[in-house]
């Protein structure tokens, strides 16, 4: 199944129709939205497999708790149900602690290549990786809960009452801690901007 | 007019826009004259733009849900031979503990509640037949070691030792006397007078000098017969009372030890019932 685009996805009827038990209309949320909440779970995680399992469960969790839905934001809904199932996850694995599969090496970079969008170059490609590692270790700096702000707003692009919905927290919390977590970003990217691609490199602080 | 200072927070707010329409045409109008405003507002969209610029990770897998996935687990009915063995399991649990905690009440309850004669009647009575039998048993031989001693040289007398009545079931508490009558020669008969107190005699007459042999030989061997006797513990002895025996010392230890192991038995019988019912209702 592939995921649907957004011309051809109705978010509403949709989430009606799941809420009416077919499997099918949900599947189709999930293809939509499977990207980001991997990826949330992942920066709640720092782990491809807690995350890969968090994911998972999310959506079951998010199938089986449907009927509560009342309306309103669906994405903000659906990754308040990926967050809470990642701080599940988080507390299952600090009483059985496990070997990640980043212990065995680089898997998740060729874990599933066919699902990719769109064909890089070599070049391409591993620049795309540098960066994102650079940043990926730059926001794991950051407290696990501006990371996670810095993250919806400026990475999935939410709205702050979204975010605000999604973290259980009042709007002016989600203000002061994306303000806070973009000036340490800025503070932590000045001290390695030199692998930043050019045109990202700051000139001067704040 | 004065400009209004803007802090980092809304100009961010600005970014994201945030910001109320009016908040908004403000601050653009401000940007339009003021060059240090538009420089820092530069910079946070340069961070924000390498922020929105961050590569996302592949999922490694499509998450698809299928019917056997979401499909919710029916409790299963519990039977009724389960719901029996539980309840069954609970109540000899119930019935197992209240017995062993009145078991243990009755352990800690004083003796001195108990009617004393009741209480000990039957220790008593153990007692006293083993103590009986013990001297019995010592008095049986002093006597043939004294018989034994004469019927070497009075093989007349043995015949008559005999024919003597048995010496046992006479009194509870034996009370062992020998002595001669006549001491000086002449008719002389050995008396085992086995009762309670010294007054009551059953003499039994052994009749080893009845005959006319010399008085050197009977007082011989009554002086045998005294000497064996005062070898008997002074347990046995006559004038000890039966009462003064200890037995009122020893005969509560005896109870309390058995007792004391059906108390632990029982408590122990409580606890495995109830890890057996404990394990049954954690199954189900």
């Amino acid at each position: 199944m592939a995921a649907p685009t957004m011309t051809s996805f109705n978010e509403e009827k949709l989430v009606q129709a799941a809420q009416r038990g077919q499997l099918p209309a949900f599947n189709e949320l999930l293809l939509y939205y499977q990207h980001p909440v991997y990826n949330l779970a992942y920066h709640i995680m720092q782990d491809p497999a807690a995350a890969d399992d968090a994911t998972q469960e999310a959506f079951i969790s998010a199938y089986h708790a449907l009927a509560k839905f009342r309306g309103g934001s669906f994405r903000a809904w659906l990754l308040r149900i990926v967050r809470n199932a990642c701080y599940d996850e988080l507390r299952r694995y600090k009483r059985h602690p496990a070997i990640s599969w980043e212990d065995f090496g680089e898997l998740d970079k060729e874990a599933n290549p066919h699902l990719r969008a769109q064909v890089e170059s070599p070049e391409e490609s591993l620049q795309r990786n540098e960066l994102r590692e650079l940043l990926e270790c730059t926001l794991a700096r950051l407290p696990a809960e501006q990371r996670m702000t810095l993250f919806l707003v400026d990475r999935l692009g939410l709205a702050y009452d979204e975010v605000g919905l999604t973290m259980e927290v009042p709007l002016g919390t989600v203000k002061s801690r994306l303000y806070r977590a973009r000036g340490k970003m800025r503070e932590y990217l000045m001290e390695t901007q030199e692998l930043l691609p050019l045109r990202y490199r700051q000139k001067g602080s704040q | 007019m004065e400009n209004k200072v803007w802090n980092t927070a809304e100009l961010y707010a600005y970014l994201d826009g945030e910001l109320s329409p009016a908040q908004e045409e403000a601050l653009r109008a401000e940007l339009e004259t003021n060059q240090s405003l538009q420089e820092q507002l530069a910079q946070q969209r340069q961070t924000v733009e390498l922020l929105q610029t961050l590569p996302l990770r592949e999922t490694p897998r499509n998450y698809l849900l299928t019917p056997e996935m979401v499909r919710v687990a029916k409790p299963r009915p519990k039977s009724r031979r389960r719901r029996f063995t539980l309840w069954s399991l609970r109540l000899a649990t119930t019935l197992s503990a209240l017995v062993f905690v009145v078991a243990l009440g009755l352990q800690f309850t004083p003796l001195t509640a108990i009617p004393q004669p009741l209480a000990q009647a039957p220790m008593m009575m153990e007692q006293e037949n083993a103590v009986e039998a013990e001297k019995m048993v010592e008095v049986e031989k002093v006597v043939e070691v004294a018989v034994s001693a004469e019927s070497r040289e009075l093989p007349a007398a043995e015949v008559v030792a005999e024919e003597a009545p048995p010496v046992m079931d006479s009194a509870p508490l034996p009370t062992v006397t020998a002595a001669t009558k006549n001491g000086v020669g002449g008719e002389e008969e050995f008396e085992t007078p086995l009762t309670l107190g010294a007054e009551e005699a059953n003499p039994v007459e052994l009749g080893l000098c009845s005959t006319e042999e010399g008085d050197a030989e009977c007082g011989g061997a009554s002086e045998t017969v005294e000497e064996n006797l005062a070898a008997v513990p002074p347990a046995a002895s006559a004038t000890e009372p039966t009462s003064s025996l200890p037995r009122g010392e020893e005969a509560p230890h005896q109870v309390t030890d058995a007792t004391w192991w059906l108390v632990g038995a029982l408590g122990l019988m409580t606890l495995m019932f109830a890890a057996v019912t404990w394990l049954v209702a954690r199954r189900r």
